[in-house]
């Protein structure tokens, strides 16, 4: 009995790769300085240290990534209040260019087809009505 | 009399509340989340096996990919003249290709002539590519370039060896390339590591016993006239530890983290589509 | 006294589609049955701010950073403020989320949760497990279903797919399927004749590949090939169009094949009723709320057996193709094509079997069911903050659960500060729509 195992290969491959970048880099960034430890840095290890990237490196961009997510959720809730929300008496705060506002003759028609009534299109309401319909009798 | 539960949406089923799951699914993942919790790694030999000899297979193209290293050091460090060996090697190939059928070798002496001369003509170019960069930076680039091929040969065995890692092994082999002073040097290079890397693989069985054994050997045997006994000891271990444990890894992590989603995910998968 | 419900997802008009009307539908026939519902979505385009709808449904337009095809920047907190905010305006006792590839319905679900609110998700689609996105997706919601106390599929296969994905309670999970509006998908007065005009085919769709095109442009030269009468209607846009296109040409079939591109929804049912069968080569359907527009609107289906169809619609409005094969599907076209021809089947009582099947009505009521439910099977720890951190760490692998913890902490964290920040005390509570008196 042979199995295709050809996929199931490649989720192992990434999940040891993933695990073992991740040991790696644990190891890499809590490794004692090369004065603190002559002895260590020697031959094979030497070697292999020489061809990574300064080390100094994967600690500065740990530190980075953390605080590029801090600034990153500060920034977003910042764009979002200052940059895209309209100030109050803008005009799309009211309408906009892809709203089907619902007409009627009259206030009784208006009444009795949308404001207690579904359509099956999407309709909005004109905000005087609306005003009209919840504050009207204070 | 409680009519038998369907599993339709169209009619109503008044006995059976809109939570009432289908009892044949439950008893299906109930058996397989037992299967998963108490198959035991090492009672499934067969697997192993044959998982062994997948990554075996996988094991030897890379020992194949190591001898583009050996022959730079030999022809670099130990100014060996390649060019007997690219004669041998050129006369191997082309043997074992008369061998395979006619049509596959009219093509292959077409094709093997454009790559010839094309290489030929762009020995001389490829030999001053890199004279104004320091060997260090070439050592560091093509190693995270072979870490970058071995990632991209593909894990399906059988699957013919993609562009991708094709264009990678060239890009290796060339940068290796520039570093040689002649030009006849540069060109036996290239047809050497094109011959063994991309030829070589399609013609033989790299897992066949007295083939692995020679390549095994080979590697093995550098690698304790260069480098001496702690690294051939170092890689052994790490050979061992990827014949034998990972096999072993494997299994297990099919069990027990894998899980059981992935022998049902064909159900819910976009089906492929048959073009008949 | 009614529920006050909160519906949360990251598409709602202008953008139309399976989920938005879902979410509009099932939101008018909760108001009907006496319930207040509020829409809380992302803003689009100038579409921006509160809009009221007809029957007084409210819709918040939250303005978000989007990501990418509507869907707001996945970052687990940073609904938080406007969220609470919103919750607690309106008085919300329900939370209910649709999609799970929407942002918004995640995070309100996860935001309400911590607030001690009842949650409900319902999903709309399969997902499977072999590709990075699926997985991320798969990690995010089994994160947000934790805690959620209800959870709706909308058929079987749907169901099934969740508790493999997500590996919660299967009784916590209810099927309840989508419905049509089946007024507006009525057929035509007087029956087109088959016989006299020629069997014409429509097709509906999204043109990408995971809709079966492929299976498409190389079916519809054969059946043009096999039968002189029969012509084809292609409605829909999407990046197979130009391979359509190319068939079209390639094949000399300008005068059988009209390609309509992508068509509003409210003339859906107008191309439907021109035809005769429709067509549906799909290679994965959760639901397949098309099948049964196009049924109610009196249209032979012919279909593939892929994920929920089977179970959607009675054998005698189908012929499924039993696999997703070409000459399958071709098959099965051959026998839809042979039954209208024979005139052997009614179509014209299709309208008034759906009707009866799937209506908004029905939905609403069993939905509101599945609201009572979790007041009937609620316990006091329900909410409780330990408790949910506690349930969060008996979940998933061994380093997705320590997020889960840590995500869980960070957000009773960001709850204190937002309670000192904005008092619950300070927000004002938003008038309810008067009902008719």
């Amino acid at each position: 009995m042979t199995e295709d195992y050809s996929e199931e290969y490649e989720w192992f491959a990434y999940y040891i790769t993933v695990t073992s970048i991740l040991v790696f880099i644990i190891v890499w960034s809590l490794l004692p300085n090369e004065s603190a430890i002559g002895q260590l840095h020697n031959g094979l290890f030497k070697a292999i240290l020489e061809i990574l990237p300064q080390r100094n490196w994967v600690i500065y961009s740990q530190a980075f990534i953390l605080m590029g997510m801090l600034y990153t959720y500060f920034g977003i809730l910042m764009y979002n209040e200052d940059v895209l929300t309209p100030s109050l008496d803008d005009l799309r705060t009211i309408t906009d260019s892809k709203g089907k506002v619902a007409i009627a003759d009259s206030e009784k028609k208006l009444i009795d087809e949308y404001v207690f009534k579904e359509t099956s299109a999407i309709i909005d309401i004109p905000i005087m009505d609306v005003c009209r319909i919840l504050y009207g009798d204070k | 009399m409680v009519k038998p539960w369907k599993r339709l949406l169209w009619i109503k089923q008044e006995d059976y509340p809109d939570n009432y799951t289908d009892p044949a699914f439950i008893d299906l993942i109930t058996r397989l989340r037992y299967k998963g919790k108490s198959a035991k790694p090492s009672n499934n030999s067969s697997s192993v096996h044959q998982i062994r000899s997948d990554l075996f297979r996988f094991y030897n193209k890379l020992l194949n990919t190591v001898f583009v290293y050996i022959i730079f050091v030999f022809i670099y460090n130990y100014r060996v003249n390649p060019v007997s060996f690219a004669i041998f090697v050129t006369i191997l190939v082309s043997w074992l290709l008369s061998r395979s059928n006619a049509k596959h070798y009219a093509f292959g002496v077409k094709s093997s002539l454009v790559i010839t001369f094309a290489m030929l003509t762009l020995s001389p170019i490829l030999k001053s590519l890199s004279k104004t960069t320091a060997s260090d930076s070439i050592w560091t680039l093509s190693f995270w370039l072979s870490i970058a091929y071995v990632g991209s040969l593909s894990s399906n065995v059988n699957a013919q060896t993609s562009n991708l890692s094709t264009n990678l092994l060239l890009a290796i082999v060339i940068l290796l390339a520039s570093r040689f002073q002649s030009t006849a040097h540069v060109f036996c290079f290239l047809l050497i590591c094109v011959q063994l890397n991309v030829i070589l693989p399609n013609l033989i069985n790299l897992s066949n016993k007295y083939i692995s054994f020679t390549i095994n050997l080979s590697v093995y045997g550098f690698l304790t006239c260069t480098l001496g006994w702690s690294y051939t000891f170092l890689a052994l271990a790490m050979s061992f530890f990827y014949l034998f444990v990972l096999p072993q890894w494997f299994v297990y992590w099919q069990t027990y983290y894998r899980g059981y989603e992935s022998s049902l995910s064909r159900v819910w998968e976009a089906q492929k589509p048959i073009l008949d | 006294m009614g529920y006050n419900i909160a519906m949360a997802c990251d598409f709602f008009y202008p953008q139309l589609g399976g989920v938005e009307f879902h979410i509009y539908h099932l939101s008018q026939n909760l108001i009907r049955l006496g319930h207040s519902v509020v829409v809380i979505t992302h803003a689009y385009g100038d579409r921006v701010g509160v809009r009221y709808l007809t029957n007084g449904l409210k819709v918040y337009h939250v303005p978000y950073f989007v990501l990418h095809r509507e869907t707001t920047f996945p970052n687990v907190f940073g609904t938080f403020p406007v969220i609470r905010n919103i919750l607690l305006r309106e008085q919300i006792d329900i939370v209910h989320s649709h999609g799970s590839a929407s942002t918004f319905s995640l995070e309100a679900i996860f935001h309400a949760n911590t607030m001690g609110l009842k949650t409900v998700f319902t999903d709309h689609s399969l997902y499977g497990f072999s590709n990075i996105t699926a997985i991320l997706v798969n990690k995010l919601l089994t994160f947000t279903l934790t805690n959620t106390d209800k959870v709706i599929c909308v058929s079987h296969t749907c169901k099934d797919n969740m508790i493999v994905r997500t590996d919660i309670d299967p009784r916590r999970i209810s099927v309840i399927p989508n419905a049509v509006v089946s007024e507006d998908f009525s057929p035509l007065p007087e029956k087109r004749t088959a016989a006299k005009n020629g069997i014409v085919i429509v097709v509906i769709s999204r043109l990408y590949p995971n809709k079966g095109v492929d299976l498409l442009t190389r079916l519809i030269p054969k059946i043009c090939s096999l039968h002189k009468d029969v012509s084809f209607i292609v409605a829909g846009d999407g990046p197979k169009f130009v391979e359509l296109q190319q068939m079209i040409e390639y094949c000399r079939l300008q005068e059988r094949v009209n390609l309509m591109g992508s068509v509003p929804h409210e003339k859906v049912r107008d191309v439907m009723c021109q035809g005769d069968i429709y067509l549906h080569p799909s290679l994965t359907e959760a639901f397949g709320t098309v099948l049964v527009e196009a049924a109610s609107c009196g249209l032979l289906i012919v279909s593939t057996r892929v994920g929920g169809i089977p179970e959607v619609l009675p054998s005698h409005m189908t012929v499924h193709a039993n696999e997703t094969s070409v000459s399958s599907l071709v098959e099965a076209t051959n026998e839809g094509i042979r039954q209208i021809r024979l005139g052997k089947i009614e179509t014209s009582s299709f309208n008034d079997e759906i009707s009866k099947m799937y209506n908004w009505v029905d939905v609403a009521e069993r939905t509101v069911n599945v609201y009572r439910g979790i007041y009937s099977d609620q316990t006091p720890e329900d909410k409780n903050w330990a408790i949910m951190v506690k349930k969060f760490f008996k979940r998933d692998g061994s380093w997705a659960r320590l997020l889960y913890v840590l995500c869980a902490i960070v957000e009773y964290f960001i709850f204190f500060s937002l309670e000192w920040l904005y008092p619950k005390e300070d927000i004002d509570l938003a008038p309810k729509w008067p009902h008719r008196v």
